[in-house]
């Protein structure tokens, strides 16, 4: 018994590193967060306590009301674009092509969004691009992808798609390859289409899987910064400008500091909620 | 009959070629144009000389500092992972193998996983103040403090995953034998893992390697810049030098390429954390 405790307190202090990280470098700037979305910074001065002024600030601040709704639809496209097509390469390749082929599949999604962001952005180039060199080839008169604002919002998403339809895909695909097989003869024997199949097996399966998926894609699509900042750095005239990049523009562009604190600590809850409603989901799935 | 088969099998297959055509082209794109002399990039898309100048120009020119940001993000990415890798181990570990009071190991665990959920724009500003008051700003050193901190999450609960796979016997045994716990985390837990661990230092690595708005709050010179700003910086300047730019992602995205090779296997598991996705 005394071995146990002993050995429980060892184990708790191997997790003391890890605690005294957390409490500097996430609790206290979370606690100094809160503290400066309150206040407002003034040059020479440092922060000041200004109550509830960022709030009715935000309240009438369009901007930031459109870029939060821009954010929703970018994640929102973004990631069904994603499954959509993730989930019908999975079904292609399922149980072939094993090794290399695969490995290149995910690469996309390990590069830096910063070298994606390049990449696409020569891409893209309305005069030497080669998309829009190939459009030319047969016919077609290319558009200024990411300067005209009709499109360029949609061409920012073509790229976040690119770039993440191999997360959903490998994750997918792992599922797909874990179902039992002899459910699927027995499908078969009883004599159920392959749309039937996959309407009332392998949908209902693999649930839990593609909830898992969307929901660690939807949180990252959330944080996507740098990529667009490449591309477009939020232009033209702010139609890519999602939520990170304006509070990024408010906070070191416009030196609005405390602002820019209310405005991610308005994310940070929504985050919290987000999370919280998953995790009860979750739940309630598994009993 | 035959003739149908054969389709069945043909159009999967096409259609997952053209797509992998899609993935992996624009790779090969910037690298033919990493090769191409300004001329060459407007004038022949396929057919061209290849030259090395792109690459001369950005490592071998006096006014280059590409050569530092590239030493600079080395150093953070390798300092942040050997940190984070060391850290997250042991309270892992510790995790794992206790019995703790009050779920305190499910809190810690929550506050980790929510830590990895938060947008980075969040951190930036209260990091930003605290670089400010340690007089740190622009300096690798808050550099790699913060990475091992944002990272360490990731890795918190990909080793856990790992650990508590790893069947109680052979450290009972080791227990037995009168190896302390510190004992048998080193000597036995920790070789045992040592595949998966690897996989996470890759990823890590990655991590920081990738990582572009801490440091571009917090870098201003080329003392601490990482090749992430120094890329952003030259996309600015250079709009119009696309073979420097192509070259500069080339040579960034090159050790990812190397890398992914060995942690593909642990992809899928890694970025879930773990959660709901079995072996």
């Amino acid at each position: 018994m005394r071995e146990l405790t002993h050995r429980s307190i060892t184990t708790f202090l191997m997790t003391l590193p890890l605690v005294i990280i957390l409490v500097f470098f996430s609790i206290y700037p979370f606690v100094s967060l809160i503290k400066m979305s309150f206040s407002s910074f003034i040059v020479g001065k440092g922060y000041e306590y200004v109550g509830l002024k960022n709030v009715w600030r935000f309240i009438e601040d369009q901007r930031a009301w459109e870029s939060i709704g821009r954010t929703f639809l970018y994640v929102f496209v973004s990631v069904s674009g994603e499954f959509v097509v993730g989930l019908g390469l999975a079904l292609l390749v399922k149980g072939k092509f094993k090794g290399v082929i695969r490995t290149m599949v995910i690469i996309p999604m390990l590069v830096a969004p910063i070298a994606v962001g390049i990449i696409w952005r020569l891409m893209y180039d309305p005069v030497f691009g080669i998309i829009n060199q190939i459009l030319a080839k047969i016919g077609i008169q290319g558009k200024n992808w990411l300067a005209d604002p009709q499109i360029a919002l949609w061409s920012v998403i073509i790229v976040e798609i690119w770039q993440w339809t191999p997360f959903i895909f490998l994750i997918l695909l792992a599922g797909l390859e874990s179902l039992p097989k002899e459910c699927y003869e027995g499908a078969k024997i009883d004599g159920a289409s392959s749309w039937q199949t996959f309407v009332y097996f392998t949908i209902p399966l693999m649930s839990p899987i593609i909830i898992v998926a969307l929901f660690f894609r939807t949180m990252e699509c959330f944080k996507a910064f740098d990529k667009i900042w490449i591309l477009t750095g939020g232009g033209p005239s702010d139609v890519t400008e999602i939520i990170s990049i304006y509070i990024y523009r408010v906070s070191f562009r416009h030196n609005l500091l405390g602002y820019g604190a209310f405005l991610a600590l308005i994310m940070v809850g929504f985050i919290v909620i987000y999370n919280l409603s998953y995790m009860g989901f979750l739940r309630r799935k598994i009993q | 009959m035959t003739g149908r088969i054969n389709l069945k099998k043909l159009v999967p297959s096409t259609i997952f070629f053209i797509l992998l055509a899609i993935l992996s082209l624009p790779f090969v794109y910037i690298i033919m144009t990493s090769f191409k002399t300004h001329l060459d990039i407007m004038l022949r898309p396929i057919l061209f000389t290849p030259t090395l100048k792109n690459y001369v120009d950005l490592f071998f020119t006096q006014t280059s500092n590409f050569p530092r940001y590239m030493l600079n993000s080395l150093i953070v990415a390798l300092f942040s992972t050997v940190f984070i890798i060391g850290i997250a181990g042991l309270s892992a570990y510790g995790i794992s193998r206790s019995e703790f009071v009050w779920h305190l190991d499910k809190i810690l665990l929550g506050w980790v996983l929510f830590l990895r959920m938060v947008f980075p724009v969040a951190f930036a500003l209260p990091f930003y103040k605290i670089a400010q008051s340690l007089n740190l700003l622009d300096t690798k050193i808050i550099l790699i403090v913060f990475y091992t901190t944002i990272n360490i999450p990731f890795a918190v609960w990909m080793l856990k995953g790992f650990f508590d796979q790893l069947p109680r016997a052979y450290e009972e045994a080791a227990f037995i034998d009168g190896c302390s716990i510190f004992g048998v985390f080193w000597r036995v837990a920790m070789p045992i893992i040592s595949s998966g661990a690897v996989a996470t230092a890759i990823l890590v690595f990655m991590l920081g390697w990738n990582e572009f708005l801490f440091a571009l709050i917090i870098t201003e010179s080329s003392r601490s810049m990482t090749l992430t700003v120094g890329i952003a910086g030259l996309c600015q300047q250079y709009m119009v030098e696309w073979g420097k730019m192509a070259t500069a992602a080339t040579i960034f995205t090159i050790p990812i390429f190397v890398l992914s090779v060995f942690v593909q296997d642990y992809l899928g598991k890694g970025l879930t954390m773990g959660i709901g996705i079995k072996e």
